[in-house]
């Protein structure tokens, strides 16, 4: 284990850097409340809008693709990786294979007993993945494994066992008087304890691609929508960002400064939004 | 070029293995003072980026080893992306099927038919949809050749590659990214297999290509990529780059020293200038026979190219 891994395990179950008091989340959300009632007055006709990570960056960077409509879902092994590769990376943790590479097989064939046995589909894909082929079957185990490896070599899991939740159902917030608005967030593992009040203590979100320019405001949203969605509307102290690809690992401290940074994210993704769908889409204008 | 004795035989299991990892060397020590005066050499050409009308994504430009292969080798090809769509060939097709090949025996250690797990493994992959209708089209015979040549190479990858030890962090495609100039340049690339958990006391990663077809000297110069992108984006840079070639067994290792580097980045600079529509001494001459019968636009002297002026002095010699 390397000085640089540990120092980012350290970091993760650190007390808080910032102090955040309710008052201080009650100013954030009520700015967030007024932003979006009035960035979304111009929605047309109650057409619902879900606000995520992949909204703000298309927002930002590609409005033009904003309004376009969405490809018809069908499985992909893309779409596996991420709950795959989590699972993968718990199972390394609890000691039970020697590396994401060993672990793959096994925990897909367990997801599709149980599947089979039960009836429920935790993971959603367990019917696709068992209906594959042992050539596509190969590729979704190979995609899972190359997304889970660098998560595995990031931090020394064996270290935060009993401290660490992967995955897990997203975080939602609808804004109250806006019906058609809905903020989505998710986080790849939440890390709980470390002798904080504060609950998950820190977040980590893995993101494909480099950081843009606006990478602190996408981690700082990270931590808005589990604020508020959580039941006692507390704020984590940190989210930690991963851009494997790019090898970079960014963090942000989350204090007011920060979640409100984030509320003026959003609020200017609903009006970019709210614009494209008033004109549509550039393609559908040339 | 690379003449081989009747004697000759292709490495197999532990040889490969040990060929791959470059048994006995000493994995060199990191350099981050090295690594940031690559880093260096690559932006001191690019101050005048800006003022370069070059083919940009999204308000950067994106390079990669194919993009640089081609830039570099006739100046005409800086607008290649207006000559149409790319053509699928059958050599082509079977690079696409043994890379989606390698890809299983690496993750599951084995394979059934290898046309029939390759065509599957290339639809889930979800990238290749045109490649897999293009095969789905092939005349009974062009189909039989691909096939022929599918299995023939894929039964000696199943009888030479060595499994590897799962602690390695064996993984698959990984992509790699590199951001140069404040984000206005990103080297990207994605290599076949990437071995070594990553740290950054010392090089612990070895990227292997694997390739169907011919050795090619520019081959090497697709590895030096990689080990540039990688030195870019992690604390050190690989030990080792590797081609593999799976028509014949054969594999090309080189030890990744300061000089691979320093000679990848000199190349890499010179195609994204190019690549970016920079002016520049290519211009004059060296088109390439597809191209030269091309009308050519005047050319305007640009700012000075200084690709042969690092900023730091680069030791000689010595391992990266």
């Amino acid at each position: 284990m390397t000085t640089r891994v540990r120092a980012a395990t350290a970091g993760l179950v650190a007390a808080p850097v910032h102090e955040l008091d309710g008052d201080a989340v009650e100013r954030v959300r009520s700015r967030l409340e007024a932003g979006v009632a009035d960035a979304a007055a111009g929605l047309s006709g109650g057409q619902p809008l879900e606000v995520g990570l992949p909204l703000l960056r298309r927002a930002r960077y590609r409005p033009e693709l904003l309004g376009l409509p969405d490809e018809p879902f069908a499985w992909k092994s893309v779409f596996v990786r991420r709950s795959l590769g989590l699972e993968i990376v718990r199972a390394c943790m609890e000691g039970r294979y020697r590396g994401p590479a060993a672990a793959a097989g096994p925990v897909v064939d367990h997801a599709v007993e149980e599947w089979r046995r039960t009836g429920w589909r935790t993971v959603h894909w367990e019917p696709w993945v068992a209906g594959l082929g042992a050539g596509a079957r190969s590729v979704v185990l190979a995609d899972a494994v190359t997304w889970a490896s660098p998560l595995w070599a990031a931090f020394d899991w064996p270290d935060l066992r009993g401290k660490v939740e992967f995955g897990g159902v997203d975080d939602r917030w609808s804004c109250p008087g806006v019906d058609s608005v809905h903020l989505k967030g998710r986080s790849e593992v939440r890390i709980h304890g470390g002798g904080s009040p504060r609950s998950p203590v820190s977040l980590v979100s893995v993101a494909s691609g480099r950081p843009g320019d606006g990478w602190r405001d996408e981690l700082a949203y990270v931590a808005l929508v589990a604020t508020l969605s959580a039941a006692e509307r507390m704020a984590p102290a940190r989210v930690v960002g991963l851009w494997p690809d790019a090898g970079f690992r960014l963090a942000v401290e989350v204090d007011e400064g920060m979640l409100t940074s984030a509320v003026d994210r959003v609020v200017d993704a609903v009006a970019v939004t709210a614009d494209v769908r008033a004109t549509g889409p550039a393609t559908e204008v040339a | 070029m690379w003449p081989r004795g009747p004697e000759w035989r292709p490495l197999s299991g532990a040889a490969l293995l040990e060929r791959l990892r470059v048994t006995g060397r000493a994995r060199p020590a990191a350099d981050p003072a090295f690594a940031a005066g690559l880093r260096g050499l690559l932006e001191s050409g690019l101050p005048d980026l800006a003022e370069w009308a070059g083919p940009a994504d999204d308000g950067r430009l994106v390079v990669t080893k194919d993009q640089l292969t081609r830039v570099l080798a006739c100046p005409g090809h800086r607008t290649m992306s207006r000559f149409g769509e790319r053509t699928f060939t059958v050599p082509m097709a079977c690079g696409a099927l043994v890379d989606a090949l390698f890809r299983q025996i690496v993750t599951v250690g084995s394979m059934g038919d290898p046309l029939v797990d390759a065509l599957d493994g290339l639809a889930a992959d979800g990238r290749q949809a045109a490649l897999v209708s293009w095969i789905g089209d092939l005349a009974p015979s062009d189909l039989a050749e691909l096939r022929a040549e599918v299995e023939r190479q894929a039964e000696g990858l199943v009888r030479r590659w060595p499994p590897l030890d799962p602690v390695w962090l064996p993984r698959t495609q990984e992509p790699m990214r590199a951001v140069l100039a404040g984000g206005t340049i990103e080297l990207s690339s994605r290599v076949d297999l990437a071995i070594g958990r990553p740290a950054e006391d010392h090089a612990s990663v070895a990227i292997v290509e694997v390739k169907s077809g011919a050795r090619r000297p520019t081959h090497r110069d697709d590895l030096r990529f990689y080990a540039l992108v990688e030195t870019l984006r992690s604390p050190a840079p690989p030990f080792a780059v590797a081609t593999y070639y799976t028509r014949t067994g054969e594999v090309d290792v080189e030890s990744v020293t300061h000089d691979v580097l320093v000679e990848a980045a000199r190349r890499c600079l010179t195609g994204i200038r190019a690549l970016a529509g920079a002016p520049s001494e290519a211009d004059t001459g060296g088109w390439c026979s597809a191209c030269s019968v091309l009308p050519r636009a005047s050319t305007t002297a640009g700012p000075t190219v200084a690709v042969d002026a690092a900023v730091v002095p680069f030791p000689r010699g010595q391992a990266a």
